[in-house]
């Protein structure tokens, strides 16, 4: 166990390459760091002070109410679990990284598996360590014993919903294939993990009073299952609360049940990677018509942006889905506008919350056009300004942007106003050119398989465009509601953090060409 | 005449280290030149920076007069440049990425498509012109970023290593094009450690060490050099590079 090729050993190793990626992924100087760390630590044990102290003054009661309410608690965590779990076993055969490596040792299959199951369920329960964890270690000097079962409860349900990923990645292998499971896969995930903010939105579309009625109904409806005492569901809450031996046989059915999965993930294992590994080689052709070609630098750049978009789901999947969570809001608007059509105040919120949507939508498709290049070195070579190159990127990001704002700004000239239509474009066009300015004047350069990898630039360069944006989002809906005059405000504080943002960007040779 | 590739006093520092030391170097024009060293000695920092990926520290490049510091976008024009791991689209077909380096280089599309089909054919790729480079094999990857390399018809090509990882019989297909392409008037310098390689197709080959320019010449030349008309360009090449690693130490 212990030894080379032990589980430990081979744990050790998948430990240092989570540690490896997370150091990677942070910049900035050592002393930074250390300073960020620092005080991330202080407020976790300053915040988990007060909560442990407020925890051991009250007995956990587990009635019905209150295990209903930590099972619904229980319930939306392993949605969010699960859907981390999903997504990283998919990339884990996906990206195989040292996978081919250890698969050709003699260390056993399972072992391997095992090993790297156990890394894929730290990573999801991390966050959720570090944040019981900080109340956890103050329980017993305040004595809180009651609530000292809570935290590993949490734990043992990374492990349960990383068995949870395993069959349902498994299952999605059997039946639609290694080629379709990533997308599936990537899509399913973000659908898991989005399903709670959208339920929580859906009763929004109603009326205050329905809404009301609604919740009213579902929790009386949830309580009885979630919080009965004598149920299977409820046991992860039970053992939360540390009732008898609830907590030891929730810690055993959470084991058992990933130790099973991965047995039943390796069964198959051999031959999902031999599927996996023939993924890219199947030959794909497009059709084409004749033999044509089509000119021109601009015409050239962003055709082969979209061409490569288009044939990317992943990635399109990956643009397109934080748009979801805009749709309770669109319904919102949509039901009041069915019922008595649009004021000027609703249609001020509807441009503002769509100029929201768009600048995000925006931000996604400049990074991945402007930054994401798989053949840097061939566009650099190129006979081309790296001015002309970064605005044709932008260009076929700002392209589809427009196409998004002008049905909607249509739809407001005709149904609202004409000025409002007007207002609309005008804020969108800006947001957007924004948005594409910023991307590229604040490039992370990095192959498109990096996307998900990479983050949008630093903390402050973060700030920077959503304060941008937010100027552009305030700026129309106050011109769309009638005050043009007091839109000129945030226009103009946007328009000086864009100014900001121009001085503080890094020099060309940083973004790429040398010449 | 105006040499294809003009070096003077070429300098390049990383940190410390000098990777390009003072180097001179001439291409003439219609010329297939093999610049030959061990790994980090120079070759693919000196060719970058002809291409004009790097940013030299001191020293001037010429491309057929045109100086690559001052006026990189004309220099660029006449210039191909193939790294040694091919940079593709995997998204893209071998024809849309040959649409795709024509239209970055201007090409009218009236006369890149006839072009691009003759580079297929020629390279054996017309079968595949339609399909995804994802699941290209290496030689067929490194084929389709030659026909890249060549579309626009550059006056100077300049390929490091491009024999790396291919069968026999495309490096004999990748060969071939190359002295045919010396032969028809254009310039080509290459990199590699196949000193066979440069042996057989290069018109005049350099050794380059530490960033310096150590023999230049013919293989007679090199030879001469070497003392010993029998001499293999291994031989030249060991003889030259153990001496200064021995110097050197």
């Amino acid at each position: 166990m212990f030894g080379p090729g032990g589980v430990l050993f081979l744990l050790r190793h998948e430990m240092l390459l989570i540690w490896r990626n997370f150091r990677a992924t942070g910049k900035g100087r050592h002393v930074r760091r250390i300073i960020f760390y620092s005080l991330m630590i202080a407020l976790l044990g300053f915040g988990g002070y007060w909560v442990a102290r407020l925890l051991s003054e009250v007995t956990p009661e587990p009635t019905p109410l209150m295990l209903g309410a930590v099972g619904a608690a229980f319930v939306i965590l392993f949605s969010l679990m699960l859907s981390q779990a999903l997504m990283l076993i998919t990339e884990s055969l996906y990206q195989r990284g040292d996978l081919d490596l250890l698969l050709s040792s003699p260390v056993p299959l399972w072992r391997v598996l095992i090993v790297r199951m156990s890394a894929i369920a730290i990573n999801v329960g991390l966050l959720y360590l570090i944040l019981t964890g900080a109340v956890f270690v103050w329980l017993p000097y305040f004595g809180g014993w009651a609530w000292m079962s809570f935290a590993p409860s949490v734990l043992l349900l990374t492990l349960f919903a990383t068995a949870a990923g395993l069959v349902l990645a498994r299952v999605m292998f059997a039946t639609i294939g290694p080629r379709n499971t990533r997308t599936i896969a990537q899509i399913l995930a973000s659908l898991v993990g989005a399903a709670f903010f959208i339920a929580t939105q859906i009763p929004r579309l109603t009326e205050d009073e329905t809404r009301a009625q609604a919740m009213r109904e579902l929790f009386e409806r949830a309580v009885p299952i979630l919080g009965d005492a004598s149920s299977p569901i409820s046991l992860p809450a039970r053992a939360a609360f540390g009732i008898g031996v609830d907590f030891w046989i929730w810690a055993l059915v959470s084991l058992a049940a990933f130790i099973l999965a991965v047995w039943w993930y390796a069964s198959n294992f051999a031959a999902d990677a031999a599927a996996i590994s023939g993924v890219g080689g199947r030959k794909r052709r497009v059709a084409r018509a004749a033999q044509k070609m089509q000119s021109g630098v601009r015409q050239t750049l962003v055709r082969k942006e979209w061409r490569l978009l288009r044939r990317d789901p992943l990635l399109l999947s990956q643009i397109l889905l934080p748009l979801l969570y805009f749709i309770p809001l669109f319904a919102v608007f949509g039901s009041r506008f069915g019922d008595q059509g649009f004021d000027r105040i609703s249609a001020a919120g509807f441009a503002s919350a769509f100029v929201l949507m768009l600048t995000s939508f925006a931000a996604s498709l400049a990074w991945l056009t402007v930054s994401a290049e798989d053949a840097p070195d061939l566009i650099a070579s190129a006979p081309v300004s790296r001015d002309e190159i970064d605005n044709a990127k932008a260009l076929a990001a700002a392209v589809p942007s427009v196409a998004l704002l002008l049905p909607p700004a249509i739809g407001a000239a005709i149904f609202v106003t004409p000025a409002a239509g007007f207002w609309m474009v005008i804020g969108g066009a800006a947001a957007i050119i924004s948005t594409c300015l910023i991307a590229i004047w604040h490039q992370t350069p990095g192959s498109r398989k990096q996307f998900r990898r990479r983050t949008r630039g630093s903390l402050m360069l973060n700030f920077g465009r959503s304060f941008v944006a937010l100027g552009w989002i305030g700026a129309t809906g106050l011109a769309v509601s009638g005050w043009a005059i007091f839109a000129i405000l945030p226009a103009l504080v946007s328009l000086g953090l864009l100014l900001a943002l121009h001085e503080s960007r890094p020099p060309v040779a940083e973004r790429g060409a040398a010449l | 005449m105006t040499n294809a590739l003009s070096v003077r006093a070429l300098t390049k520092k990383f940190g410390d280290k000098t990777a390009v030391d003072a180097l001179d170097l001439d291409i003439r024009a219609g010329e297939l030149y093999a610049l030959l060293g061990p790994n980090g000695a120079g070759k693919t920092t000196t060719l970058r920076m002809v291409t004009g990926l790097l940013k030299p520290d001191s020293g001037s490049i010429e491309v057929f007069g045109a100086n690559v510091i001052t006026d990189p976008t004309a220099a660029k024009a006449m210039l191909a440049w193939l790294p040694d791991e091919p940079a593709l689209y995997d998204k893209l077909t071998a024809w849309e990425y040959l649409e795709f380096i024509a239209g970055l280089w201007g090409v009218d599309a009236k006369t890149a498509a006839p072009r691009a089909e003759e580079l297929l054919k020629l390279l054996g790729l017309w079968d595949n012109r339609d399909e995804r480079t994802e699941g290209f094999s290496r030689g067929m990857k490194q084929k389709t970023a030659l026909a890249g390399a060549l579309i626009h018809d550059p006056k100077l090509l300049m390929l490091d290593e491009p024999l790396t990882g291919l069968d026999a019989a495309v490096a004999r297909q990748v060969k071939d094009l190359l002295q045919q392409r010396a032969r028809s008037g254009g310039s080509v310098i290459l990199t590699t450690h196949i000193l066979d390689v440069a042996e057989r197709v290069a018109d005049r080959i350099g050794i380059i060490q530490h960033g310096k320019l150590l023999a230049e010449g013919t293989l007679a030349e090199l030879r001469g050099r070497a003392g010993g008309d029998n001499a293999t360009l291994e031989d030249v090449y060991l003889q030259l590079v153990g001496a200064t690693q021995a110097g050197a130490n």
